[in-house]
């Protein structure tokens, strides 16, 4: 199972790209050869439980599913098994929420929270790694379609220091970036509350989408 | 490519380009004058203000910046028109630096009679780094 697990759609003011575009650009990729079951919509600072795209997905047979970057003290974080328990405890569009308390509110309501870019300037997680107690992380944001030179390599510092897993995410927010970088499950993944317990398995890789040939 | 093209010539994943491109000081110069008829210090024309504003040098203005991105279009095929093109800074623009301009085409369709196709539009650093990023509507006129 091969999925995207970080990109925008237009509901993120900074994407261009809807999940009709997403869909069609998937099945231009796949044409070529390349192989992509699904992403998952991770909309920044926010997460809107009525929108569903089951139809969609089942009519093009890719998994769409719904998580979101949601921007702390400590980096931006990647949140997947959001809840509506979850959704009382913190308040997605404060750009200055406590990582450690994000942290704990997912672990104790079956979501994760993930850093995103961890090895971004200025605000990846790797600036903040040792600023407070992250035991609980052991995965972080792997590969990212949007790093800028040197970014790659810190994150693979981080990895290496620490022990970290890692995912893969295009981090797209325009149509033709989507499945530039993804993470291959061991084990099928068809909504959100399976896609946190493959993670929690550890049973994953990121690749990228030459991989996937 | 530089000449006219039919709907039917492009399949989804074409790609425009690379073209190369340098944006100079001179022409950043001669875009201002447009706007204002004695050039004040700025973070367009003036390195020591852009430093003040924590930049590394003057920058290309936004609106330059769109329209070499457009220019980069029409040149590609003069029969294209330009509908709308949508742009997001992700980076700044620095003066005199290689820059490189990529399209790929997302989507055709046809609406109100009209044959379009919708295209992603990268300026990159020479590192690749895509500084300004967009998406364009264009129509495809009959030859």
């Amino acid at each position: 199972m091969i999925l995207d697990l970080h990109t925008h759609s237009t509901l993120s003011d900074d994407s261009r790209a809807s999940v009709e575009q997403y869909v069609k650009w998937i099945n231009v990729l796949r044409r070529k050869g390349y192989n992509i079951d699904g992403f998952v919509l991770t909309e920044h600072r926010q997460f809107n439980f009525d929108i569903d795209y089951t139809q969609i997905s089942k009519d093009n047979n890719i998994t769409i599913l719904k998580g979101a970057e949601l921007d702390t003290d400590s980096g931006h974080f990647l949140v997947y098994g959001i809840t509506k328990e979850i959704a009382k405890h913190i308040k997605f569009n404060n750009v200055n929420m406590s990582a450690i308390h994000l942290i704990d509110v997912c672990l104790n309501n079956g979501a994760i929270a993930i850093p995103a870019h961890p090895g971004r300037f200025g605000i990846g997680f790797i600036e903040y790694v040792n600023s407070n107690n992250f035991e609980s992380i052991n995965i972080v944001e792997h590969l990212n379609g949007s790093y800028r030179p040197g970014e790659q390599d810190r994150t693979e510092k981080l990895i290496s220091d620490k022990g970290y897993l890692g995912i893969g995410g295009s981090d797209a927010h325009m149509v033709s970036a989507i499945g530039t970088c993804l993470t291959k499950f061991d084990h099928p993944v068809n909504n959100e509350k399976e896609l946190v317990q493959a993670l929690m398995t550890k049973k994953f890789k990121p690749i990228k989408l030459e991989d996937t040939k | 490519m530089d000449k006219n093209i039919t709907f039917d010539d492009i399949d989804l994943g074409d790609e425009i380009g690379p073209s190369n491109k340098v944006i100079t000081t001179e022409q950043v110069f001669e875009f201002v004058k447009i706007l204002e008829s004695k050039i004040e210090p700025s973070r367009f024309t003036d390195s020591e203000f852009a430093k003040s504003e924590g930049l590394s040098g003057p920058i290309v203005p936004g609106a330059l910046t769109t329209a070499v991105m457009a220019q980069f279009i029409s040149n590609w095929a003069p029969n294209l028109k330009i509908k709308t093109l949508d742009v997001i800074f992700r980076h700044m623009v620095p003066h005199n630096t290689r820059l490189k301009l990529v399209g790929i085409f997302t989507d055709k369709f046809t609406e109100d009679g009209l044959d379009q196709l919708e295209c992603d539009v990268f300026l990159q650093d020479e590192n690749e780094v895509k500084l300004v990023i967009g998406k364009s509507t264009i129509i495809v006129n009959k030859k």
